[in-house]
């Protein structure tokens, strides 16, 4: 197959970009654009992401992972065999996915005015916990308590221990 | 850069760019000043650049420079050599004309103005003397590439990178 010019230059491109994210340190950090993943990540961080076996992923991490020629940053909130379901914590009314080949890294540190903030500091483990929490208070279990709450009710009242409210 | 005379056994062949024929002839140079045991070899710059091959064809990521390069078939196959061990011209212009396909002859003057380009970039280093261990005659073979293609092996500067965004939006 005959590649342009053009067409290597920028398929190398891309895989220079990847390659700048795979060797991001705190010597080469990345730059976060964006207000979604506040208040833990807002525009101008400057972020590290390390390259994660698929397997180490867990829901709360943030991900980075490859679309089209952008490199979305965003949280893990449920993982499949095939894939990631993400969203962000600042809009939780939207949810994205990530194939599993397009994982790229997992995001560990951030600097913000001079100062680290590393996957293993209290503060960063805190958004993780009130991202998750949150997750499950908005989408997971209102669904199970309603199916619980109608359920229980059906058991009373075939028991005869509940009776159908009338007028309401 | 000094010019080589006509009369110069050393000089190179004629064609290619200027700058390709005066590195060449200073690689030349250069060896014929060494002694035989202090042949020069070189090896990949591990520690600043960041490399992927893609269908082939290998793209190279300076960590400091943030300069990117791409290689075709033939400089990603001996860029794969330079990383696995230190080698020489010598080395690697005898292992192209022993597994690649069409190749000229002479292949080391090719080479060496690939081993000029990437030291002109500043993606291998000259090895620490002592670092080989290839036994004389002993054929660099590492990678299965036998009835590649040949062609002239090339540097391809892109440019320079800016910061990576990633995207939060």
């Amino acid at each position: 197959m005959i590649r342009s010019e053009q067409d290597s230059r920028r398929r190398a491109r891309l895989v220079a970009r990847e390659l700048q994210l795979a060797i991001s340190s705190p010597h080469h950090t990345l730059y976060f654009h964006g207000e979604s993943m506040g208040p833990l990540l807002i525009e101008g961080d400057e972020v590290v992401v390390e390259p994660v076996e698929w397997e180490r992923i867990r829901p709360g991490d943030i991900i980075t992972y490859r679309y089209r020629d952008r490199f979305p940053t965003r949280r893990v909130i449920r993982k499949s065999d095939t894939g990631l379901e993400l969203w962000c914590d600042n809009w939780p009314d939207r949810s994205f996915t990530a194939a599993r080949a397009d994982v790229l890294g997992r995001a560990i540190a951030r600097r913000r005015d001079g100062v680290w903030l590393t996957v293993r500091d209290r503060e960063w483990a805190r958004a993780r916990r009130t991202a998750v929490r949150r997750y499950l208070q908005l989408v997971v279990f209102p669904p199970l308590y309603l199916r619980a709450r109608s359920t229980a009710g059906w058991v009373l009242r075939k028991l005869g221990l509940r009776r159908r409210s009338a007028g309401r | 850069m000094a010019v080589p005379q006509r009369s110069d056994p050393l000089a190179p062949p004629l064609g290619g760019c200027r700058s390709c024929y005066q590195a060449v002839y200073f690689l030349r140079r250069r060896a014929c000043q060494l002694k035989a045991e202090d042949v020069v070899r070189y090896q990949a710059n591990d520690a600043r650049v960041a490399w992927r091959v893609v269908e082939g064809e290998g793209v190279l990521l300076h960590a400091v420079t943030s300069g990117y390069y791409g290689l075709n078939q033939t400089g990603t196959l001996l860029w794969q050599q330079l990383v696995a061990r230190p080698s020489s011209v010598e080395e690697l212009a005898t292992w192209v004309g022993e597994h690649l396909t069409g190749a000229p002859e002479d292949p080391a003057v090719e080479v060496a103005g690939f081993i000029a380009q990437l030291l002109q970039y500043d993606l291998i280093d000259a090895a620490v003397p002592g670092a080989e261990a290839l036994a004389p005659g002993q054929p660099v073979s590492l990678l299965q590439a036998d009835g590649a293609e040949y062609e002239p092996p090339l540097v391809s500067p892109f440019g320079e990178l800016e910061k990576l965004i990633l995207s939060g939006e």
